[in-house]
């Protein structure tokens, strides 16, 4: 009998531990933080994908911001924003990035009174998501795209259209 | 020559660009509403014009498979109770495509209708002419429309409060606001509001 329990701390110990290596960290923000993302220079340009556990479209879209992240690494950076409820966060969102391997930075924003902060991601989002915001490595142009992808290769293109944009601008 | 190719290209692209689903340009706060007529979830076509004792209209878009829909279902009856006997009904849209969202189709909207006591019409916007002329784009998105002799004046685009999860730490009540103010012969203050939303399901063009 008490080998039995032992044997189901350990494995209770075991299988708490084992998704650690891998884990998805999911950090929550507020608006502040997210503003300093959008306006902090990088080396690199910065795709910032706006999704929710809840919204279909945004869990099918998924892995093809992924599949593009991993095999274009130097070209352009991935930051995942989650619109879930902050009381969510633990039962559904955590959960979900582990299952799905969410590799790149995966935020909630806790911001709640929508209409205070949508425009100051992108006039032109009406605040349906899934919507994918595309920034320039030096932040100064950015493109928003209120649409669902089907592909990698549509956010590809997507991505260099938001570029040429940067060299069009003065 | 030329001119005739240019102008045929020109009435083609017009054309494709009308016959393809998705959200049209829209209204703004003070522009006039087309009427519409729609099926309601009781089998019957209704139009705004059909009720005539009505100073103006809460229209909502919205759905039954849209986690932020399900949130605010009973708001919107909230709404209709309140505001019905004061001359704004509630008038609820669904314009999903029941293809892209298999529980937005018609029969599912009656059950749900029937689930939640819905008091107020539950209009399904197959062709999703209406959604795309309101400019809608995603669910719930709400248009507060003013009756002014024929026409339909719009007041109001926007969410019904500013927070979505939790009905009681709303500060904001943006449609209620409108209303009140409208009741009152005031202008509205808050005419625009965004939220996040499920987008709608367009049908693919």
């Amino acid at each position: 009998m008490y080998r039995i329990s032992q044997i189901a701390v350990l494995l209770f110990f075991f299988l708490s531990c084992y998704p650690q290596g891998s884990v998805a960290q999911v950090k929550v923000i507020r608006l502040p933080e997210l503003q300093s993302m959008m306006k902090s220079p990088g080396d690199k340009p910065l795709m910032i994908n706006f999704w929710a556990t809840w919204c279909k479209p945004c869990v099918q879209e998924l892995p093809y911001f992924q599949r593009l992240a991993d095999s274009l690494p130097d070209r352009f950076e991935l930051v995942f924003v989650s619109l879930d409820f902050a009381a969510d966060l633990e039962k559904k969102v955590i959960p979900f990035a582990q299952r799905r391997q969410m590799k790149q930075k995966v935020f909630l924003l806790d911001e709640p009174d929508y209409n205070s902060w949508i425009d100051l991601v992108a006039k032109e989002w009406s605040g349906a998501i899934p919507g994918t915001l595309m920034l320039s490595a030096d932040r100064s142009t950015k493109v928003f795209f209120e649409k669902e992808y089907h592909s990698s290769a549509q956010i590809w293109l997507d991505f260099l259209h938001s570029s040429n944009q940067q060299t069009i601008k003065p | 020559m030329k001119k005739t190719f240019f102008s045929a290209l020109f009435t083609g692209l017009m054309m494709i660009s009308l016959m393809a689903a998705g959200p049209g340009p829209g209204y703004k706060p003070g522009d006039k509403a087309i009427d519409f007529n729609l099926k309601n979830i009781d089998g019957q076509m209704m139009s705004l014009k059909s009720m005539e004792s009505a100073k103006g209209f809460i229209v909502v878009f919205t759905c039954n498979h849209c986690p932020f829909s399900v949130k605010y279902e009973d708001r919107i009856i909230a709404l209709d109770k309140k505001y019905k006997s004061m001359g704004y009904p509630v008038v609820a849209i669904n314009p999903n495509d029941k293809t892209k969202e298999p529980d937005d189709s018609f029969d599912k909207m009656v059950v749900r209708a029937k689930e939640k006591g819905f008091s107020f019409p539950y209009l399904y916007d197959e062709s999703q002419a209406i959604a795309s002329a309101f400019g809608a784009s995603r669910t719930p998105h709400v248009y507060v429309l003013r009756k002014a002799g024929s026409d339909l004046v719009v007041e109001y685009i926007g969410a019904i409060d500013d927070n979505a999860n939790d009905a009681v730490s709303a500060k904001n009540k943006y449609v209620e606001q409108a209303v009140d103010e409208l009741l009152a012969g005031k202008k509205v203050s808050m005419g625009f509001t965004k939220a996040i939303g499920c987008t709608i399901k367009w049908k693919d063009a």
